[in-house]
């Protein structure tokens, strides 16, 4: 017999569950459960009322576990661990049963079945919270101090921001000087403000702090350790400085796209990409023998096979390429090739002024994009004009601008020390685009700027104060504090064969002795608890707190044992 | 096949009253609202894209272009204000030029160079009266055939009529060729012609489709009173001009005074009009709609000034007067091939040849 108090809530979700679940036959079929003690149904399980009262059977009835059966964890695990918390009960001793998405959503036509179905997994849920055992969250001892990878408009705005906060800052830039894409513009959309004039007075600003280290010509060659205390290895002009840190920033930015030889004529002296123009349209290098500039968009980007996604900073990069080029021969003719324009938002005004002034934009469809015939001095662009009713037709022009977008950087050696998720199209993956914008599942790393996606200056930088604040949330603390469900070894069984080791893709076991006999430890910062150790040990070693071998059996055995009884 | 951009096209049309073209981003909304276009005719967008590509056959090409009745109601709807009713008005003019032989209708479009060159017109014609008017008029009793001879004024008709005749077939025949590009005919071409000379310039039904419905009584009294006259001209031509008295009671005489009372009412109800800018069709002005309304003004003007000089029994006040009226039908006449008369010829033939080569070929 249990010695355990458990309260049971079962919950109508106003109907949601209850229209096809028969809750009240749920709790009759589990309020005489071995260790039940308090078997209640609900109205809605989240409302404060019903959160008082479960906290009231708690801490009245000595309640030392529970059993929440609503809606999936993703929507209230938190808000009941929370209110365990709050009742003086271990939150890894709530448990919580998924009647909703699982169950009554997914069998709306028999109410019967769902019933059945709903008491098993709460007598699984029963099962569970009868093995569950108090967790604390791991604590780690924070560093005050973030490396930044990466010396653009990111990662400097990200280090001044940091440093205002107290946080030591390591700059690291592969390249020779900072300032990175920024610095070679004179004239940035949607104002026209130097890009230039802009990064070097952040340079100006991260050198006159004392908190702000800048490391050039360096690369980060090793990371160890956990969230709050990485122990990193960079090379600084061939001599290697080990740092101690608590969150890196990787802002390393993006590459231009560049066209194949060929593609759309390039290789031709008078067909050049978008930043070869900006330069040459900044440097003077545009003059008057240049009459008739054709424009063709998405080169590298929104492609069926290889680069799919838009590149979104490109059609405005290019329409603002355009307007300084009108004000260096307000008679040049320029023809825009395109095949949607995306000046989202304030940057409208740009391609409403270009048309203004005499700009003519030709629609093209993916299926047949323009051709450039480049011979000699003459270049001629044809192409099958979708608003002209798919008319074909053939400019001949001075030059053409290739409007090519941004690609990932090719970083495979920090790709393979920092082992960051990389999405299909080549950039780093955040955790939850929406919700988790900076962060990534290798906790402590966060990712800025536009390594992350085609982002333009302002959105780069939106994303690495982000990422900024993150740091310091995580940092200024002092510590930080992690899930305790992670593995852990059975040292009297363990054997040190090291099977689990090459399992896991976390590196999360070291060999430690105990005893007089070697055997495997779990470094519990590492661990992210996915269980990849568990069946692999040959001496059933290993468990993940939480979700022990017997836990999980005794669930399965509730499930399989059948309705009512 | 593709066909050349040439971006000095649109400059061109600019020139003649497409100021804001440029600004047009495509969405259609001029021909969704065009009560006009409908079917294979799809206008003013198309014609938009082929101006700023400066596809200039595709223009001259199309009849679509004398199908609109500049009524307004595309360029009030226009989200970026490019005016796509202006386009279609500058791109008439600009095919008004285009199709006269040597490109003479040129010298009716340029600036201040084509105000200089109907005075000189109206000079050379004043001339040609006063050079060859009589020696010794009539001064007891007024009789304008004693100042301007009946040799004279045949003469002087019988080479007008074979001027304008002659540039009236070959701009004809010029717009056909390039409207039938291409296609072959599909309709029938007496039935579309009958359709469009009862229809379109008899009745001139189409303007009831335009929104601003005003304009169709004063433009239809401005065509029969113009037509009546004509008719009266050519009825008095066969009979040696024996309709001077104004008493006279003849056919010509009262198709006479008819029509200059219709051509009267209709050109000062446009003068008018334009003068007020009130409705968008009289809103902008081109030198060459200001010097067609008021020669065809004038011209009835003076005609029944000449009247009543005459019934007065003024002798020199008549005959300066009738110098001045064959001054004035000479200048309209003669220019009428290649200034904004011309759309009297222009506009039925293209929708006759719109009715006839209905469905488009494709291009191989």
């Amino acid at each position: 017999m249990s010695n355990r108090k458990i309260g049971v809530y079962i919950c109508h979700c106003g109907g949601n569950i209850s229209d096809y679940v028969d809750v009240e036959k749920v709790r009759r079929a589990v309020e005489e459960e071995e260790g039940v003690v308090v078997a209640k149904t609900t109205m809605f399980a989240c409302s404060d009322a019903a959160q008082q009262e479960i906290i009231q059977d708690i801490k009245e009835k000595g309640l030392d576990a529970i059993v929440i059966a609503s809606c999936s964890p993703r929507l209230h695990l938190f808000t009941f661990r929370a209110m365990a918390q709050r009742a003086g009960l271990n939150p890894y001793k709530y448990v919580q049963v998924n009647l909703r998405e699982q169950d009554s959503w997914a069998h709306t036509d028999d109410p019967e079945g769902a019933t059945v179905k709903a008491i098993n997994l709460v007598r699984a849920g029963v099962a569970r919270a009868r093995a569950s055992r108090p967790l604390e969250p791991i604590r780690v001892e924070t560093e005050k101090r973030v490396l930044i990878l990466g010396g653009g408009i990111s990662g400097l705005r990200a280090a001044l921001s940091l440093a205002d906060m107290g946080i030591h800052v390591f700059l690291v830039e592969k390249g020779k000087e900072v300032g990175g894409w920024l610095r070679k513009f004179s004239s940035i959309y949607p104002s026209g403000k130097s890009g230039r004039a802009l990064v070097e007075g952040l340079i100006r600003e991260a050198k006159s702090r004392e908190n702000i280290t800048i490391f050039t010509q360096a690369e980060l060659v090793e990371k160890r350790g956990v969230l709050g205390d990485f122990e990193v290895k960079i090379r600084v002009q061939g001599e290697e400085i080990l740092l101690e840190v608590g969150s890196i920033i990787v802002a390393t930015g993006f590459e231009e796209y560049k066209p194949s030889q060929g593609e759309f004529g390039y290789g031709h002296p008078r067909v050049v990409t978008l930043s070869a123009f900006k330069e040459m349209v900044e440097d003077g290098k545009f003059n008057g023998h240049i009459r008739t500039i054709t424009f063709i968009y998405c080169v590298g980007s929104r492609q069926a096979q290889g680069n799919t996604y838009c590149s979104r900073y490109c059609c405005n990069a290019a329409l603002h390429s355009s307007l300084l080029a009108y004000k260096l021969n307000p008679s040049a003719r320029q023809f825009h090739i395109y095949r949607d324009i995306r000046t989202y938002g304030k940057n409208e005004l740009l391609y409403e002024e270009a048309s203004r002034l005499g700009s003519v934009f030709l629609k093209f469809s993916p299926d047949s994009p323009p051709e450039v015939e480049a011979e000699n001095g003459r270049v001629r662009v044809r192409v099958k004009d979708l608003l002209t009713e798919g008319q074909e037709v053939e400019i001949e022009t001075d030059l053409v601008v290739l409007v090519t977008g941004m690609v990932p950087r090719s970083n495979d050696s920090l790709n393979e020390i920092l082992k960051l998720p990389i999405g299909m199209d080549g950039f780093y993956n955040e955790i939850h685009p929406k919700l988790r914008p900076v962060e990534t599942v290798i906790d402590g790393v966060f990712i800025a700027g536009a390594a992350q996606g085609p982002k333009n200056s302002y959105e780069a930088v939106a994303s690495s104060l982000a990422a900024a604040a993150k740091s310091a949330t995580l940092l200024l603390k002092g510590y930080a504090e992690l899930e305790p469900q992670v593995a852990a070894v059975d040292a009297e069984r363990c054997t040190w064969c090291g099977l689990c080791l090459e399992a896991c893709p976390y590196n999360a076991f070291e060999k430690v002795k105990h005893g007089e006999k070697e055997v495997a430890r779990v470094i519990e910062a590492l661990c992210k608890g996915c269980g990849a150790c568990v069946p692999v040990c040959p001496e059933d070693a290993i468990d993940v707190k939480g979700y022990e071998d017997a836990t999980i059996k005794a669930m399965i055995d509730e499930l399989l044992a059948g309705g009512e009884r | 096949m593709s066909l050349k951009v040439n971006p000095t096209f649109i400059e061109k049309v600019k020139k003649l009253g497409a100021f804001d073209i440029n600004a047009c981003y495509s969405c259609g909304n001029c021909t969704a609202i065009c009560p006009l276009s409908e079917g294979e005719n799809s206008f003013p967008r198309r014609m938009i894209r082929y101006s700023l590509l400066g596809l200039e056959e595709k223009v001259l090409q199309s009849p679509e272009l004398w199908l609109c009745y500049y009524c307004g109601e595309c360029s009030e709807t226009c989200p970026r204000d490019a005016d796509p009713g202006g386009l279609m008005m500058a791109l008439r003019r600009y095919a008004i030029r285009s199709y006269s032989p040597g490109k003479l209708a040129d010298l009716f479009y340029r600036g201040v160079g084509s105000v200089f060159f109907w005075i000189i017109l109206t000079l050379l014609a004043l001339w040609g009266v006063f050079a060859f008017r009589q020696p010794q008029p009539d001064l007891t009793r007024v009789n304008p055939l004693s100042f301007v001879s009946l040799d004279f004024l045949h003469d002087a008709g019988l080479f007008l009529g074979g001027f304008i005749g002659l540039a009236v077939v070959i701009q004809l025949y010029t717009m056909w060729r390039h409207i039938s590009r291409g296609r072959k005919p599909s309709g029938s071409w007496g039935k579309s012609l009958m359709e469009v000379l009862w229809n379109e310039v008899f009745l001139q039904k189409r303007f009831q489709d335009c929104e601003e419905k005003g304009r169709r009584i004063p433009h239809l009294s401005m065509f029969w009173g113009f037509s009546l006259l004509f008719i009266a001209t050519l009825l008095a031509f066969g009979q040696d001009f024996q309709v001077f008295p104004p008493a006279a009671k003849t056919l010509a005489r009262v198709l006479g005074i008819l029509g200059g009372v219709g051509l009267l009412y209709g050109a000062g109800y446009y003068i008018v009009k334009r003068l007020s800018r009130e409705d968008y069709y009289s809103k902008y002005s081109h030198h060459s709609d200001w010097i067609f309304l008021l020669l065809l003004w004038l011209a009835g003007f003076t005609g029944f000034l000449m009247d009543l000089f005459h019934l007065l029994n003024l002798p020199w006040p008549t005959y300066l007067v009738f110098a001045l009226h064959l001054a004035v039908v000479f200048d309209l006449l003669v220019a009428a091939p290649f200034t904004k008369f011309a759309h009297a010829l222009y506009r039925p033939m293209a929708l006759w040849l719109s009715g006839v080569y209905r469905e488009k070929t494709k291009e191989a």
